[in-house]
This record gives C-alpha cells, sequence and structure tokens, in this order.
C-alpha cells in the first residue's frame, strides 16, 4: 500500500492534535502479558513487521499552517524498556516519532497509542497481527489467515456515512449538560494508577443474565451507583459516558478512528442496582438508534467540516481549543466506560499470551476511568485514575463480592 | 492470596493490599522500585532563571547606548513570551476562575506598567527587569498558598533565582546609584523563600536537589 504525502487525518482524529496539550496527549494504553520473558529482538522485528504490514500507521504527526498532517515516518523502528509509567505522555523524540510506542518490562509488552492514529478497535488488530508474529519468530506454529489484508483499512469512515440532513438542533445543549463530578487530590507528576479485577468471564456473565442485561451495563450500573453513593449530592445527575464501535452499525473495513459516544444520564436519586441497570439500559438503548447514531457521527465531523476550523491557523486553533478547555471547570460526564470486548487470538496463541488488558487514559475533568475486556476466558475490569483516593475502587470490587464476583485484584501501586 | 483486613482476593504475593494498604510483609518496597515512577526532572526553571539573567545581562550592556523607545517595547513584548509559558506551566490544571483572574490581572497590569514606563521612563531597563521578577512574584505567592503540596515541583528553583534578585540591587550600588524597587524585591523574593524553607523543610530541600541534578 503507497502513501500519498499528505495523508489527512479521519474527521475525529484531527480533534486530537489540537488537544494535545502540555498536560495531557490523548493515549490508551494495552498491556499484553505473555507466559515467559519477553525477547527484544523478536519483539522489534515483529513490529517492524507489523509497521510493513498496516502501512498508514508508520507515520508521524506533521503540523502545517492549517491542520495537523499524518506524514509516512521513515526513521528507524524504536522499542523500549518500559518505564513503569502507565499512560504517561509518549516521548515522540525519543519514539523517532512514531505514534505507537512499545515497550517491554519482563514478560510484559506495552502498547501506548496516540488516539489520532486509530481507536481501540483498530488498535486490537494491530496488536493481533503483531503478537501473531512475534509468535511465530519463538517457533510456534501459528495460522495467520484471520489477519488478511481488507480494502478501506484506512478510509475515512465518518465520511463516507455522513448524513448532511441530520436535524442538529440540540446536540450541544445535551451534550454540554453538568454532571457529577469525581473529586480528588491529583497527581504530581505524569501517568496514572491502575486498579484492576480479573474473574471468569463465565461467572461474571451468569450473574449480568441474571439482570437481564449486557455485561457492560451491568459493570456500569455498579461503578455508576458506587460513584453516586460517595460523591452524589442528590442534585447532579451521574453519567456514563460509552464509546461506541460505529464498525457495528455502519460496516467499514476502517481501523483508523471510526467511533462514537453514548452519554447515559442517570437521575440523581438512583438507589438500587436492578433500577440503575434498567435506567441505563434504556438510556443506551436510546443512544444507539440510528438517527442518534447519525446525529453523532455528525456531530463527530462538524469540526473537521466547519469553514473556520479550515482555514484558521493551526497554532491558533490549538491555542483557542486548549483556552476553551481550561475555561470550562464543570466535566460533561462523570466517568467513561469503554469496552474492548471479547479478544480472540488463533489457537495456540494461548501458550503464548496469558493476559490482555486494556487501560483508558484520565484526565482532571473526569478523573476516574473504567476499561473492561476479556481474553481466554477470563474479564478484566479495570480502573484507572488520575487522583490519590481510591474510594471508588473499593467501593465498586466490595459491592462486587456483594453480588457474588469476587474478583483477583492487582495494582500497580501507584500513590501519589 | 487474600487480604485479611477487607477479604478480597489479591494476585500475585505483594507486600500490601492494593485496596486497603494493609501491610501483610514489611521487606517489601521491590515492586514499587521496579516499577519506578520515573524521575520527573523540572527544566522549566532553569529556563527562567537562564532568560532572566540574559534579559538583565543584554539591558545592561547595551542599556545606555540605545534610543530606548523600541527596545524597551520589544523586550517588554518578549518577556512576556516567558512569563506565559511559565504560568501555563504552573498554573496548569488549577481550573479554578480566582486563578485565571490572577494571572490575567498580572499580566495586564505589567503590560500597562511597561507601557507607561516607555512614555515617561527613566530608567527603562531596571523597571522591565524588576517588574518582571515582581510579576513571577506575585504568582508564585498565589499558586504556592493556594496548593503547596502539588505545585511545588514547579517552583523548585525560585530560592535559587531568589538570591540572583541580589544582581541588579549590587550593580545599582556599584554604579553609585540608588533604586528603591529592586531592593524591595530582592528582600520580599529572599524573604518568601525563607518561609517557604522553614514552612517545608523536606520538600523544599528534595526540589533543591532536584533542581541542581538537572
Ligand atoms: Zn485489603
Amino acid at each position: 500500500m503507497r502513501l500519498s504525502k499528505w495523508t489527512i487525518t479521519d474527521n475525529s482524529g484531527m480533534l486530537y492534535p489540537l488537544i494535545l496539550t502540555l498536560s495531557t496527549q490523548s493515549n490508551f494504553e494495552f498491556c499484553v502479558t505473555l507466559q515467559e520473558a519477553v525477547n527484544p529482538l523478536y519483539l522489534l522485528s515483529a513490529l517492524e513487521k507489523t509497521y510493513e504490514r498496516f502501512a498508514f500507521t508508520k507515520v508521524e504527526l506533521q503540523n502545517n499552517l492549517f491542520r495537523s498532517c499524518l506524514v509516512e515516518n521513515n526513521h528507524r523502528v524504536v522499542i523500549h524498556q518500559n518505564s513503569g509509567k502507565l499512560l504517561g505522555r509518549i516521548n515522540f523524540a525519543k519514539n523517532n516519532n512514531y505514534l505507537i510506542e512499545v515497550s517491554y518490562i519482563d514478560n510484559e509488552i506495552h502498547f501506548k497509542f496516540f488516539h489520532s492514529i486509530a481507536d481501540g478497535n483498530g488498535a486490537m488488530v494491530f496488536i493481533k497481527y503483531l503478537l501473531i508474529e512475534y509468535a511465530k519468530l519463538t517457533g510456534s506454529q501459528i495460522d495467520n489467515d484471520n489477519v488478511t489484508v481488507k480494502n478501506g483499512e484506512n478510509e475515512n469512515a465518518y465520511q463516507r456515512y455522513l448524513d448532511k440532513n441530520v436535524e442538529a438542533k440540540g446536540l450541544i445543549s445535551s451534550a454540554k449538560s453538568a454532571s457529577l463530578q469525581v473529586k480528588g487530590k491529583y497527581f504530581m507528576h505524569d501517568g496514572l494508577a491502575y486498579i484492576s479485577g480479573e474473574i471468569d468471564l463465565k461467572k461474571a456473565l451468569e450473574v449480568s443474565h441474571k439482570y437481564n442485561c449486557s455485561l457492560t451495563v451491568f459493570i456500569g450500573a455498579v461503578a455508576m451507583l458506587t460513584v453516586n453513593e460517595l460523591y452524589g449530592n442528590g442534585k447532579k445527575s451521574p453519567s456514563l459516558f460509552i464509546p461506541v464501535n460505529l464498525r457495528k452499525f455502519f460496516p467499514s473495513n476502517t481501523l483508523l478512528n471510526f467511533v462514537s459516544s453514548a452519554k447515559c444520564i442517570l437521575p440523581p436519586d438512583v438507589k438500587d442496582l436492578e433500577n440503575t441497570i434498567e435506567l441505563l439500559s434504556s438510556a443506551l438503548n436510546n443512544e444507539l438508534k440510528e438517527e442518534n447514531l447519525k446525529k453523532a457521527l455528525y456531530l463527530a465531523s462538524t469540526v473537521a467540516n466547519n469553514p473556520f476550523t479550515k482555514f484558521c491557523p493551526f497554532f491558533l486553533k490549538r491555542e483557542l481549543i486548549t483556552f476553551g478547555r481550561e475555561l470550562v471547570t464543570t466535566g460533561t460526564q462523570t466517568m467513561i466506560l469503554s469496552n474492548i470486548g471479547n479478544v480472540i487470538l488463533p489457537d495456540g496463541m494461548d501458550k503464548v499470551v496469558k493476559n490482555i488488558n486494556f487501560f483508558l487514559n484520565c484526565n482532571r475533568r473526569t478523573p476516574v476511568n473504567l476499561s473492561m475486556g476479556s481474553y481466554n476466558g477470563i474479564l478484566s475490569v479495570c480502573f484507572t485514575r488520575h487522583i490519590v483516593e481510591k474510594k471508588i475502587e473499593k467501593a465498586f470490587f466490595e459491592k462486587m463480592r456483594d453480588l457474588g464476583l469476587d474478583f483477583e485484584i492487582h495494582s500497580n501501586y501507584r500513590e501519589h | 492470596m487474600i487480604c485479611k483486613n477487607c477479604g478480597c482476593k489479591i494476585k500475585g504475593e505483594p507486600h500490601r493490599c492494593p485496596l486497603c494498604d494493609f501491610v501483610f510483609s514489611e521487606e517489601s518496597d521491590k515492586s514499587k522500585k521496579k516499577k519506578g515512577l520515573g524521575f520527573y526532572k523540572n527544566p522549566f526553571t532553569l529556563i527562567y532563571i537562564l532568560a532572566d539573567l540574559a534579559l538583565f545581562l543584554i539591558l545592561y550592556f547595551i542599556g545606555d547606548k540605545l534610543d530606548w523607545d523600541k527596545p524597551v517595547l520589544i523586550a517588554c513584548l518578549v518577556s512576556l513570551i516567558p512569563i506565559y509559558l511559565i504560568i501555563r506551566h504552573v498554573l496548569l490544571g488549577m481550573r479554578n476562575q480566582a486563578s485565571k483572574l490572577t494571572i490575567l490581572s498580572i499580566l495586564v497590569s505589567l503590560f500597562l506598567v511597561t507601557i507607561l514606563e516607555i512614555t515617561g521612563y527613566t530608567s527603562g531597563y531596571y523597571y522591565i527587569y524588576t517588574s518582571f521578577h515582581a510579576s513571577i512574584f506575585i504568582l508564585t505567592i498565589v499558586v504556592v498558598f493556594c496548593n503547596f503540596k502539588v505545585y511545588y515541583p514547579y517552583i523548585s528553583g525560585f530560592p535559587v533565582q531568589s538570591l540572583l534578585s541580589w544582581i541588579p540591587f549590587a550593580i545599582c550600588i556599584a554604579r553609585g546609584q540608588m533604586y528603591g524597587y529592586p531592593l524591595a524585591v530582592a528582600l520580599a523574593e529572599n524573604l518568601f523563600s525563607i518561609i517557604m524553607i522553614c514552612c517545608f523543610p523536606k520538600e523544599m530541600l528534595n526540589q533543591l536537589k532536584r533542581f541542581f541534578a538537572v
């Protein structure tokens, strides 16, 4: 696949460089735990092969006068020793300008993705391919047929499905209503803390089926209930922000960003779990209606299609957006819950890969976020946080235990 | 293993409970060191001090030979850039209206003062230099007293910088001139540094060590 010199970033992808400020990068991180210690040489050559296969990810970010672009990156591919800092900033200079930072420590491989380049779904395809290449190098016999080249892997799916006749009224106001906020003392330095719990997937599904809802809704409802009990004042409504994989609704092979988000707002006085699940379920279903998804898609594209953003110089745009964000003191959501779903690797890969974890970034407005995913029959539920307090995590896992789900906990013990 | 204190199941054999912080074994801290947080080095104060010194030296050596109107204006505007950067860095995330208003008013007043000085100054370069110092000083006080524990890494070099503020005063004396303004700034900055060191000795000394390690 040849790249033109200026590959224009997809519509929502171009937002991320804009909000790249001194303190935050829009990154997300995967941690793959192998059965044995990582071999850096194999990892590097697997990474090189993966970049070759997904040529549109072998890029660097360049800001010209009017917008940011992704340009083919011809520097040497590099990997690093993991610093132990979860979701810190990617040092582009050290990373030879690559937008994906791959590092290793003991038997863990960490992938840090800059959000401009892909969403969780696209990233997973990239990682799967790399892991299979790695496994081949270690001598395992793995079938790689399920990762063949598809058409339109780097298409701008937003543009393809953009419906210009969407009634845009009320979009902005609903997206901006103030929500319940999690408050705490921020960490002094770069990087996040995580507390993650693992449990048998079957067991978790059984319990969620008992409540007649999906696993996402079940976990989300328990989390929202916990937050409301700890921080609620009966006035502000807790709201959960769930990224939606648009490929499920608008078929596309794209590996670039193609997500929208469902904002589920609950009343401030939710009390018991059944009630919360029911409300969250209906709110999510409403957000997933085709007309609402189209609206969300439209909203994601307006920024790119707006004449102001097209012709305003880039540095000015960045300053304006950053300043605007700083002026907004109330957050629009309480928490983000992202589910990457069940990760399936080809037969035989379980002998190489032990576990896959997914970490979501936090900022000062949503200081605690939740991610989940499962691999090889194990469900991981992972809280990442930007604050010292871990009340939510403690109460959440206590609640889960009361519901009969005894998670196995681990953490990076970040405290300040 | 299972935590005796809160009853949660824990993966592996860590030295304390991730949820309730109950300590299982004292030898510990291995896991913490292996996955250290990474040493944070803050180059901003160093940049600030260098910029500060450069500004002063330039003004001192070429100050008398120039027609002041344009250079003063340019220097004032240029001096706003590091101030803006430092403010952005120091206050990043301090998202309350009071802090923003403080910053804005410092910038505006500094600008007004310099404009006034251009139109009726007697000794432009001292004025710029000291007002630059003074604005950073006011800013630091605001920031520190708002939330010391969070922001002290960003002001690590302040005691060092405050010692430098005696230089303009010494030069004034050497030139046989006497300006109250540099003296006031130097005194105030040093006093404030001493107060900070007295209030938070551990943190400040740590930061000083880090600063010199850069
Ligand atoms: Zn415990």
